[in-house]
């Protein structure tokens, strides 16, 4: 595919899962550059170029945002919240990736204007699936919000 | 809720105003009733006097005759003072002179008047005017009937707080004992809520970190294996991909059988509804879905029309879901498979029965079928987790009905259920 100039954000503490997100994304052939956060304050500092992203050029955001909803210090359902209200990042596009099939989560998910909540399934293969749809959703068929500058 | 100190307060209020009230009835009686007999009393006072005047005159007409004047007078002055009532007295002669004038007192409070004359041949020899005061003669004010009522009201009083006395010995602490007894069982049944809730609250949160924390490891087996599988199968034996395939099964399977524990806790927690819910069509809807899901099987059915129960809708189709299923399942090796569903009465109670002739299961283990997990044929037999059952029970126990199973050995299996008749769901 070709679009490896747009990153993926990924947040996500668990690193087995990490990689085989990574893994899922590859063998799907997304080449994007994956950044990874792994808590929910390294999430919004990369977005909000604050913290150890101090000075990253915050014109320039992630094609998707793939979050996770137990994280630490900064929980996923508090991310969402806060790139929904900050008009730098509120029509980013973000997917909830979790373990969490509560409705609680799934509820409050969609209420705080989360684009799409995937399900981590326990098999491999549906993963990859799932990835599959998201990827040929959200970096080839989605247009991006317009750059802010 | 009635704190027992102010209900007892309140009782002692309402006896206090009954009391009052019973008291300003007989006063108000008994005033009537002197009023009435005082107007009696009083002309019936006042003939007497006359009587008396007239009687008076006659004993001093001798006197009068025979112009005794001294004597007139001396008989009228200790007429006077024999009677209190008499407030004031005069003898008028008919030339105008006054022969006797007695004055005890001024006013009367209520007066008598009398007029005598005294005649002799229809000559008037004197007159006498007399004025006494009711209120102190002997038929004045009804002392009988002020003291009775007097009497009365105290009786009153007394009764009336001995009534409260005995009320409060046979029937109000009694009373009071209980419904102090109630309000603490309210109390505790309050507390208990709020401590099941509490229970509930910490299940959710279990629930919550089990779908995350344990399904988490399981996705790095199933991932890793599938890695090794793929990138590494080329050095691997079919007896070492076997192992990963294994592996990997098993991590799958604990997913499902998490996801089944936690939708069984949900099931539990969730809000009941209570509708008429048509059983007929939920038994014939699982049952197209079991043939499309099997096309090949030949089962016969017998389903009874018009079969309708109160209870929640899709609760109650996850129970009928389950028991077709069952019956599906456990009878795929009878020869000519059967799977009746129907009602019958027992002891006024409705009683829905799914009824297969599959495998069937040994009566020993009757009740262990219900429990979650537990499973009486091996997965190589049959599939399933053994969440199904479990179930059921829980969304039978929350309608406030039974559930248990009949079966024997090689025969077929009848599983049975009521359910609240009040809908108390
Ligand atoms: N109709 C039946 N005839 C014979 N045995 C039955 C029948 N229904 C249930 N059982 C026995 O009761 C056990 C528990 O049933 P349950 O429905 O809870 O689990 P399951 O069918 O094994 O799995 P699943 O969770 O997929 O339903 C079964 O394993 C089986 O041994
Ligand atoms: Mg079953």
């Amino acid at each position: 595919m070709e679009n490896s100039d747009k990153v993926i954000l990924l947040v996500e503490d668990n690193p087995d899962d990490e990689a085989l997100t990574l893994r899922a994304l590859k063998k799907n052939n997304i080449m994007n550059e994956v950044v990874i956060a792994r808590d929910g304050v390294e999430a919004l500092d990369y977005l909000f170029g604050t913290g150890a992203h101090a000075g990253r050029d915050v014109s320039f955001q992630p094609q998707v945002i793939l979050l996770d909803l137990k994280l630490p210090k900064i929980d996923g359902l508090e991310v969402l919240k806060r790139i929904r209200e900050d008009e730098r990042t509120s029509m980013q596009p973000v997917v909830v990736l979790t373990t969490s099939n509560e409705d609680s989560d799934v509820i409050t998910s969609y209420k705080l204007g989360v684009n799409s909540y995937i399900r981590k399934p326990v098999d491999f293969e549906q993963f990859m699936e799932a990835v599959r749809h998201l990827g040929l959703y959200w970096l080839v068929l989605n247009i991006a919000p317009p750059r802010q500058g | 809720m009635t704190i027992p100190g102010s209900s007892r307060a309140t009782n002692r209020r309402t006896l206090i105003a009954f009391i009052a009230v019973l008291a300003g009835v007989v006063s108000a009686a008994a005033f009537t009733l002197l009023i009435l007999q005082r107007s009696y009393l009083h002309s019936e006072a006042q003939e007497e006097l006359q009587t008396e005047m007239t009687l008076l005159g006659e004993l001093s007409t001798d006197a009068l005759l025979r112009s005794d004047y001294a004597a007139v007078e001396g008989l009228v002055r200790r007429w006077v003072n024999r009677h209190d009532y008499i407030m004031q007295i005069t003898a008028t002669m008919p030339n105008g002179f006054v022969l006797v004038s007695e004055k005890k007192a001024s006013q009367a409070k209520d007066p008598l008047i009398v007029h005598s004359p005294v005649t002799f041949n229809g000559k008037t020899l004197m007159t006498i005017h007399t004025v006494g005061d009711f209120s102190i003669s002997e038929g004045g004010y009804s002392s009988i009937i002020v003291h009775v009522s007097i009497l009365l009201l105290a009786a009153i009083f007394i009764l009336g707080w001995l009534l409260w006395w005995i009320l409060q010995r046979t029937a109000i602490r009694p009373l009071e004992n209980q419904i102090a007894a109630r309000e603490e069982k309210e109390r505790e049944l309050l507390q208990r809520t709020s401590d099941l809730e509490t229970a509930l609250k910490e299940l959710d949160s279990f629930s919550y970190s089990i779908s995350h924390d344990l399904r988490a490891p399981l996705r790095a087996i199933d991932g890793y294996g599938h890695a090794l599988t793929e990138d590494y199968g080329k050095f691997l034996d079919a007896t070492a991909l076997d192992y990963v395939a294994r592996t990997r099964a098993a991590a799958q399977r604990m997913g499902f059988l998490i996801d089944d524990l936690l939708a069984l806790s949900r099931m539990t927690r969730r809000e009941l509804a209570s509708r008429d819910v048509d059983i007929t069509s939920l038994v014939h809807d699982a049952l197209d879905r079991m043939a499309q899901a099997e096309p090949w099987r030949n089962v016969e059915t017998t389903v009874e029309g018009n079969v309708h129960a109160k209870g929640d809708p899709s609760l109650l189709a996850i129970v009928i879901d389950n028991l077709v299923q069952n019956a599906w399942k456990y009878t795929s090796r009878a020869n000519h498979p059967f799977i009746e569903f129907g009602t019958r009465k027992q002891n006024g109670e409705t009683v829905y029965f799914v009824r297969d002739n599959g495998v069937g299961f040994d009566m020993q283990y009757a009740d262990k079928l219900f429990r979650p997990f537990h499973r009486l044929h091996t997965p190589h037999e049959f599939s399933g987790s053994g969440i199904g059952l479990a179930t059921v029970a829980r969304i039978i126990q929350r309608h406030g009905g039974r559930i248990w199973a009949n079966g024997e050995k090689e025969k077929g299996a009848t599983f049975s259920f009521t359910l609240a008749s009040r809908a108390s769901v």
